[in-house]
């Protein structure tokens, strides 16, 4: 039986072992400060044992803290919000009732340029899904078996993950709009308009930046789940005659398919907070036919900004929020239930 | 080894990224601020720093320290230190942040809710700064004097208190390239009309223009000979659209502007056509809601260049009919005929670039560029106009400064004959009206409230020598624009502006200013949905549609997009807030 060399470890699977113990450790330490309230056990815990858990109180302060206010407060604002709106005579925030959710379904009904936003929503989740998901599991496994320059196109594929995001942009758009129609007109030797410029590539090109951009984080963890896989196992099923079809199929995705849940089941998550980086390309005036819904909120935040600030709109946008929120959790639950139920498994 | 490579490759990208982010976050505090003096009272003044940048207030500052240099504002101090914040941030969220920021005073734009700042308690009564005469700068008159009736009225909308005085003045329109006009003899003649008989004919084209610079030209916009800064300027839209059809016939580009932000940059050409054509009159009846309004539309008869527009019998809004009949006013024949000046250009890519005008890597500083460098190098086509607002040459000025330094004296601003483009009028029989000209951005600056007794008189100190008439003119000659207040400029003051500053000012002179904004309560209230942006949305088939990207993207025509801004009116004028 092969044993895993510890220094083949990639790194997400150290730090991942790093946090799980740090967890524990935590763990260990707020069950023994708050089950030992007698006497004695407030003696035997030693000048040492105190100073280490100031230092714990001290390092779990500022994250609890930051997740109390920037988390459960701002959650908290965001649904009392959803049922208020604003009144010019108290110059304030009033109670509405549900009059921000009657706007909100009423605009699902009868706009289009919701019910499109909605539709643009879906179609990234499931191209990203389907697409982007599948092609980055099949790198993955390329990776993984070391294959020919495997980790040349690792590092090629995470570039655009370790680029930020607003430059990498940026670098794509002039790409598309400037540097492929001039290599169009080469041989068209007619003026060409960039892909992001003709409105009827807008879309397709955008997709595809989405794709590209997600590709490098999905290969790298996925690499990094499947390189968990004991190899023992692996070569058993080589003596066996197994196939890389056979191997990825029986082997690689039964045990790796705790890590593809997850991956689905945040991708629910995001299909109504995902913008395409739209904000990025085209500030707040994207054209109706490319927005999500994710970048219609950010862009009408941005919009308020930009003209002062007034949050007379925010009520109707927290509406919004706490609506897709009904609506992606009941779906978020069932999708990860039926992964569980129906995902391949390990005996 | 290539694992060591692979990791060398990793570290070299993530220090060439690190560097380059933290360069652009990097504000060179020393370069803008000296360390503050222990001995001196310091000011925190934070300044938009777009268009306008920051320098007219680098000089405001280093006069008005040397003025205040021995007076003491603090026990144990004396004179004082402005120090500046230029920033980025736009002022929804400054205003966010505004409790926890220390800045004492502000400049900024955007204010189009200013009341909204009022109301939350977060700027200072500064009526005292405004309506005493600035005596103390040698001047006999107020703040208050350089004010039109319009700003005091809706500075003291709220509670008959001043909060903010204006700050710069923001125009929107048409720059064009004098020398290259006058190079290609780009003017129409005297009675172009007899000579051509048909528009649309190329060849008739070259006959409405001029041969040599001494012939005779057309009347232009103001329909005078007498006064020649128009005189061989299109009049009309028909003329504009001739005459870029021209231009582009004799090898040239008649159009530019910045592809990623052309939704943007249209709307505030459209606002500027749109006030033009109104007239003062009628387009602060939009935001008063107190008036007649006479050019609303009946129908229009689809057809070139303007179509035929039947127009509805006037309308008298007051408060009682204001937020019943207020909607009429998304169908004002202004909004009509700027769209149709914009699809008209649209629609023929003969006039820019394609390739460029719509893409989103093409920046504002691209576009300037463009137009600058046109006529300066010999590969480029010469372009002639540009879309863009007053505040652009600012913008451009260190650009302007490297192209001087590339190809000498003939680059600077200060020889190019660039200027603001009187614009033209949708018909001949509009011709000869008083220019109007739209100060769109709402920009004012302030004082923070609540601060301490000694803080809040030296602030309003400050507001008040930032608005002498010596340094309202500083501002002018540094920008090449005007600040939002009257105030005349010497020959002095003008020789030592660029051509293109000079012709802002100028056409201010002869035009009626107006602003997007009144005093009217149900404006006050609601002032992001009834500004001039919100004015700029077309609900067509139960979807909202931004009119330049309609025009573009969704191929409407201008027709339908104006029916769709009475339809966005009906459901904004459904919604507003009354008390």
């Amino acid at each position: 039986m092969l044993k895993k060399n510890p220094e083949n470890q990639n790194i997400l699977s150290r730090a991942r072992g790093g946090i799980k113990a740090a967890l524990y450790e935590l763990s260990v330490r707020t069950h023994q400060l708050f089950h030992k309230k007698g006497k004695a056990a407030k003696k035997s815990l030693g000048r040492t044992r105190r100073q280490d858990m100031i230092f714990y109180a001290l390092m779990s302060a500022i994250p609890i803290l930051h997740f109390l206010i920037f988390y459960v407060a701002v959650n908290i604002n965001f649904i009392l919000l959803s049922f208020k709106s604003f009144s010019l005579a108290q110059n304030d925030f009033i109670w509405a009732g549900f009059e921000n959710f009657i706007k909100v379904i009423d605009d699902f009904k009868g706009n289009l340029m919701m019910i499109g936003a909605l539709k643009n929503s879906l179609i990234v989740y499931a191209v990203n899904t389907f697409v982007g998901f599948l092609t980055g599991l099949l790198f993955a496994f390329y990776v993984y078996k070391k294959m020919p320059l495997a980790n040349t196109f690792r590092l090629i594929l995470f570039l655009p993950s370790i680029i930020p995001g607003l430059v990498l942009t940026m670098m794509y758009g002039y790409f598309v709009d400037r540097a492929v129609p001039s290599i169009v007109s080469l041989f068209t030797h007619t003026d060409e308009i960039g892909l992001l410029s003709a409105p009827s590539t807008q879309f397709v090109t955008i997709l595809f930046y989405c794709i590209w951009t997600g590709f490098g984080s999905s290969v790298l963890i996925n690499t990094g789940a499947m390189s968990g896989i004991d190899e023992s196992i692996v070569e058993s099923a080589k003596l066996d005659g197994a196939k890389l079809m056979r191997e990825f199929f029986s082997i690689t995705l039964p045990l790796i398919w705790p890590t593809l849940s997850i991956f689905l089941t945040v991708g629910i998550i995001g299909i109504f907070t995902s913008q395409m980086g739209l904000f990025n390309f085209y500030g707040a005036y994207a054209p109706n036919h490319l927005i999500t819904l994710g970048y219609y909120m950010f862009a009408t935040v941005q919009t308020a900004l930009a003209s002062g600030g007034s949050q007379a709109g925010y009520p109707y946008l927290s509406a919004m929020g706490l609506t897709m929120t009904a609506i992606v959790l009941p779906v978020t639950l069932f999708v990860r239930w039926a992964l569980e139920k129906f995902g391949p498994k390990t005996y | 080894m290539s694992k060591k490579i692979g990791h060398f490759l990793l570290a070299f990208l993530v220090a060439v990224i690190g560097s380059g982010a933290l360069a652009c976050g990097r504000i060179d505090n020393a370069a803008i601020n000296p360390k503050a003096d222990p001995s001196k009272t310091q000011l925190y003044v934070l300044n938009y720093n777009g268009g306008f940048g920051s320098e007219w207030l680098f000089k405001a500052r280093t006069r008005f320290e040397e003025f205040y240099r021995e007076t003491s504002f603090e026990t144990g101090k004396e004179g004082v230190q402005v120090m500046v914040t230029p920033t980025k941030d736009l002022l929804g969220t400054v205003r966010q942040t505004w409790s926890v920021r220390t800045d004492d005073i502000i400049f900024h734009e955007g204010f189009n809710d200013y009341s909204g700042w009022i109301r939350d308690g977060l700027l200072m009564d500064i009526s005292d700064v405004v309506t005493e005469a600035l005596t103390e700068h040698g001047e006999n008159q107020s703040i208050e004097k350089k004010l039109t009736e319009k700003q005091k009225t809706y500075l003291k909308a709220t509670d008959g208190k001043y909060y903010a005085v204006p700050h710069y003045a923001a125009f929107g329109g048409l720059v064009y390239d004098r020398d290259m006009f006058d190079r290609e003899f780009l003017y129409f003649k005297k009675d172009w009309q007899s000579s051509v008989t048909d528009v649309n004919d190329k060849f008739q084209w070259a006959d409405a223009f001029v041969t040599d610079l001494a012939q005779d030209r057309s009347a232009g916009p103001d329909g005078d000979h007498g006064t020649p800064h128009d005189n061989g300027l299109p009049a009309t839209y028909e003329e504009f659209f001739l005459l870029c059809n021209y231009i582009a016939d004799i090898g040239f580009r008649p159009l530019t502007w910045m592809g990623g932000g052309y939704e943007q940059y249209f709307q505030f050409l459209m606002t500027a056509l749109e006030a033009d054509y109104e007239g003062m009159s009628e387009y602060d009846t939009v935001y008063s809601l107190n008036g007649t309004a006479n050019t609303l539309v009946d129908s229009i008869a689809a057809g070139s260049p303007v179509g035929t527009v039947t127009f509805a019998a006037p309308l008298t809004l007051d408060s009682g009919n204001a937020l019943t009949d207020g909607k009429e006013m998304y169908r004002r024949a202004g909004l009509y005929y700027s769209l149709k000046f914009v699809e008209t250009v649209i629609k023929n890519p003969a006039w820019y670039d394609p390739a460029r005008q719509f893409s989103t890597t093409h920046s504002h500083i691209d576009a300037q560029s463009d137009f600058l460098y046109s006529s300066l190098e010999p590969a480029q086509k010469d372009i002639a106009m540009l879309v863009e607002s007053n505040w652009w040459e600012s913008e451009i000025s260190p650009v302007m400064t490297q192209m001087t330094e590339r190809y000498g004296d003939r680059a600077s601003k200060y020889k190019r004959n660039l200027r603001y483009m009187p614009l033209p009028r949708p018909t001949q029989a509009d011709v000869g009206k008083k220019t109007t000209m739209v100060d769109a951005l709402s920009a004012y600056g302030a004082v923070r409230a609540g601060l301490p007794a000694w803080r809040a008189d030296l602030a309003k100190k400050f507001m008040r020598f930032v608005n002498t008439d010596v340094s309202l003119k500083e501002f002018t000659v540094t920008t090449n624009t005007t600040k939002a207040l009257g105030y005349a400029l010497s020959e002095t003051d003008l020789s030592s502006m660029s051509h293109y500053g000079r012709s802002v000012y100028e056409s201010q002179m002869r035009s009626d200013i107006s602003y997007p904004y009144s005093d009217n309560p149900i404006f006050l209230y609601n002032a992001d949905s009834l500004t001039s942006w919100s004015t700029y949305v077309s609900y067509i088939n139960n979807q909202s549609y931004k009119p330049v990207t309609a025009l573009y993207v969704n191929k409407f025509s201008a027709e339908n997009i104006f029916a769709g801004y009475y339809e966005n009116g009906k459901r904004i004028f459904a919604s507003l807030m009354t008390e």
